[in-house]
């Protein structure tokens, strides 16, 4: 017999103080020194490992090659970094603890900082405050923390030289200089603070251009694993390398594989020079791209070093020839407590006091190899050396949307995110994109005059009455500092709120300047206008492409000429009706293309599950050819592409 | 009126009990129905049903934590007149993606796998005591209180991008907890 366990409501009946603190005004979390630990297990094992070399080997300060920045010495970068270092030498001293900031290094999803502390306490905690701390002027959710004070010093030393590592969820480095806001606190360990005992802010700026300039970026398709076996597979796609860090981007994975879910997954090896290459999997950049990064942990995870009595961070050389390369996985260990590495270098599970051996060392610490190594050749150099040319290239990739992050649709950037203290204007073209809706976000002078005008917008908030009712969305939002107004037309703006004391609220006013201008600039950078579908006649032939799960992530399109088909699809369409709210039936996923006798094209997003709607430039359409209709015979007229409703 | 206070009345059965509880709750229970409703009539509908099930459930009931009782309440009305009335129909996405997502932590087991919910929620609650504080703040915002990414977003003061993917890690995580949880 079956028994459903349904979360949706049986997650109601979680502990009523969890129910009770998550409605509180959110409040910057109480800090307690183990979190450091608790986000990624192995951040333990590296700074216990950091230490255990230490105290086992006291010639591996000596023998440690000459680097010209602390971070680089802290994590065993193999190059000089001083070139990517913002050299900041600043001391502050609140409350007695002084700290001197000495140089800052930040990739596209890091920020590493150099510090130097004296202070009076017996042991003393230091954490970069990441509710406060501002990168070109947004905060960003930290993903991992980690602190390393080298090879021979204790992280809560009072007087040391430290490293802080605060690995980002997103991109934190945009194009040009980069002004970061910067404010670390200090105190106790484990007093469960509110706040440090000491807070410093330093605000500087910082550019990665140097860093973009020496990064190799290089298009692949190489499959490794088990090929032909289902699930046991990946595809290479791109490889990203510079001083700082190696990146590869997969395929043939998405979030909801067990593969994904229960293993932990790694590519280990050499790059052609010799040098130990770690990458990481793990980490989904959208459903079906996953990320293999060298990280911080990366060999250290493992309990090993690269034999040489010097720690090392496992990034490939950008300049060599080769990586060769090994897949392997290992077994998550589920619902664990903090896992920690032995002198003997055995990895083991902590919970309730009871220590519980995993994985030992013989046992390559539960790391299996997944099909055959394989080698990468690097046929690509820096930017920099050849900066004409990797321009092109990136011109002409940029023209396709393969980011998750923003796509270009008539030569212009739309983005998946909002800008803070921007105008953006959500939009929904009519075409095959990745996600139902993007911002387009005005620059200069345009920024400028739709911030004024915003900026100069009435309050005139009222109770909910749903006011939009018969009136027509113009197929585009305004978004600004929180709100989305959506646009109806004759230039209305409408928006809703939630007031604690009074309820459902919302807003309707007539705003034609703001909604004129907003349509002209839409209209001139994206071809993005209303269309009347009335105008859907004569039709000359109809091209249906389409790209989603049916069609296993891959482009189908068909054309049809029929003409007792076309006027069938003339009549369903011209005689539609308008759908308030719009949809999302998978619209974006397919793009029907009428071309009408006059030589125009009509683009359409048709649902591609069994809703009979289609979008129009944002603005939705009820076609069902009879009542209780589904888009089933629209689809039937397309035999050659692979639906499933 | 204290919540104390409140609780006393309807153990005392006065009718101002209601009222009182309406009137400092509505704004509470009403956010988390339209939440997921979005449509003042429905929400209204919600939040009748609520105090009603309040007076019958008060006695025997004593809640510690009254927002969170009349809450959970009202969130459950909401799911279920949510579930009547779009079955079988296609719903916005917008608001169908929460219940979207909690659907991904629902699954259905044979009787020999059989586990008491009691321990399967006694492993949720161990998972939520174990996140991060803003972890289990936007877990919770998002499954209990049905706010949506856009709110949560704007509580933290971070991009949409990043709650998205904060809460489909720590969905995966439970998953896999929960699968564990009903299979051993």
């Amino acid at each position: 017999m079956k028994k459903e366990f349904d979360f949706a409501k049986e997650f109601a009946e979680i502990d009523e103080k969890l129910v009770e603190e998550a409605g509180k005004e959110w409040k910057r979390p109480k800090y307690y020194i183990f979190q450091f630990y608790s986000r990624k297990i192995a951040s333990v094992a590296i700074i216990v490992i950091l230490c255990l070399v230490a105290l086992s080997n006291s010639s591996v300060q000596a023998s440690v090659r000459e680097f010209t920045t602390k971070i680089g010495e802290a994590f065993g970068f193999t190059k000089d970094l001083s070139s990517y270092a913002e050299i900041v030498n600043q001391t502050q001293t609140v409350n007695g603890i002084s700290l001197t900031l000495k140089e800052v290094i930040m990739d596209d999803r890091v920020l590493m900082v150099s510090l130097h502390t004296q202070a009076e306490q017996e042991q003393l905690a230091l954490w970069i405050n990441e509710e406060k701390t501002w990168i070109n002027g947004q905060k960003h959710m930290t993903y991992e923390s980690v602190e390393t004070a080298g090879n021979d010093v204790g992280i809560f030393e009072p007087s040391r030289d430290t490293v802080l590592v605060q690995i980002y969820e997103d991109q934190i480095l945009p194009e040009g200089e980069v002004r970061v806001h910067l404010v670390l606190e200090a105190g106790e360990i484990n007093m469960g603070l509110e706040e440090g005992l000491a807070e410093f802010v330093y605000d500087f700026v910082i550019s990665a251009e140097e860093l973009k300039e020496k990064t190799v970026r290089q298009d692949l398709h190489v499959t490794i694993g088990e090929p032909g076996v289902n699930k046991r597979n990946l595809t290479i796609k791109e490889l990203r390398m510079n001083d700082l860090y190696c990146r590869m981007t997969v395929t043939g994975i998405t979030r909801d594989d067990d593969w994904a879910n229960e293993y932990d997954l790694k590519l280990q090896g050499k790059d052609s020079l010799g040098n130990p290459v770690t990458l990481t999997g793990g980490r989904f950049i959208s459903d079906n791209e996953m990320l293999f990064v060298t990280d911080f942990f990366g060999d250290y995870e493992s309990g090993g070093d690269n034999g040489e009595d010097t720690l090392q961070m496992s990034v490939p050389d950008k300049e060599c020839d080769y990586l060769d390369l090994q897949l392997y996985e290992r077994k998550m260990i589920l619902d664990g407590g903090a896992e920690i590495v032995d002198e003997e270098g055995v990895c083991e599970v902590q919970e309730s006091g009871e220590v519980q051996e995993v994985y030992a060392q013989k046992d390559n610490y539960g790391w299996e190899p997944v099909g055959e190594p394989f080698r990468i050749s690097v046929t690509q150099k820096p930017l920099a050396q050849n900066k004409e040319e990797i321009n092109l290239e990136e011109t002409e990739a940029a023209k396709v949307p393969v980011s998750t992050e923003y796509m270009v649709y008539e030569d212009e950037i739309l983005y998946r995110d909002l800008q803070p203290d921007q105008v953006c204007i959500r939009v929904e073209p009519s075409g095959i994109r990745e996600n139902l809706y993007y911002y387009y976000i005005p620059t200069g002078e345009a920024q400028k005059k739709l911030k004024s005008f915003m900026d100069g917008l009435a309050d005139d908030w009222q109770k909910h009455e749903m006011r939009w009712q018969g009136m027509k969305e113009a197929g585009y939002a305004i978004c600004y500092q929180g709100r989305e107004y959506t646009v109806f037309e004759g230039g209305y703006l409408y928006a809703t709120e939630i007031d604690d004391e009074r309820g459902s609220l919302e807003l309707l006013m007539q705003e034609k300047e703001i909604c004129d201008f907003t349509q002209q600039l839409l209209s001139e950078h994206l071809a993005y206008e209303p269309v009347d579908i009335t105008q859907i006649k004569d039709i000359v032939s109809a091209k249906l492409s389409v790209c989603n799960i049916a069609t296993n992530g891959k482009f189908y399109s068909q054309t049809i000429t029929d003409q007792a088909t076309l006027a069938l699809f003339e009549g369903w369409f011209q005689n539609a009706t308008y759908s308030y709210g719009g949809a999302d039936c998978g619209n974006n996923l397919s793009c029907l293309e009428f071309t009408l006798a006059n030589g125009e094209i009509v683009k359409l997003s048709v649902a591609t599950d069994s809703c009979p709607i289609f979008g129009i430039n944002g603005v939705y359409y009820d076609y069902r050819p009879e009542p209780d209709a589904d888009n089933s015979k629209f689809w039937e007229c397309f035999d050659e592409i692979l639906w499933d409703l | 009126m204290e919540d104390t206070e409140i609780i006393d009345l309807f153990w005392k059965r006065d009718e101002t009990a209601i009222q009182e509880l309406s009137s400092k709750y509505s704004g509470y229970c009403y956010k988390i129905a339209w939440n997921l409703l979005e449509n003042h009539e429905d929400t209204q509908e919600c939040l009748n049903d609520t105090w009603f099930a309040a007076w019958k459930r008060m006695p025997p009931h004593r809640p510690l934590v009254l927002s969170a009782f009349v809450g959970r309440i009202a969130r459950g009305f909401a799911i279920d007149f949510f579930r009547k009335k779009h079955a079988n129909k296609r719903v916005e996405r917008r608001r169908k993606d929460v219940l979207g997502e909690m659907d991904e932590l629902s699954f259905s087991y044979t009787v020999e796998e059989q586990m008491a919910e009691k321990e399967l929620l006694e492993a949720i609650e161990k998972f939520l005591w174990k996140l991060k504080e803003t972890d289990r703040d936007i877990f919770i915002r998002r499954y209990w209180y049905l706010d949506s990414i856009k709110e949560i977003a704007k509580r933290h003061g971070v991009t949409e991008g990043c709650i998205k993917t904060n809460l489909c890690r720590n969905r995966k995580k439970l998953y896999r907890i929960l699968k564990q949880e009903v299979l051993t």
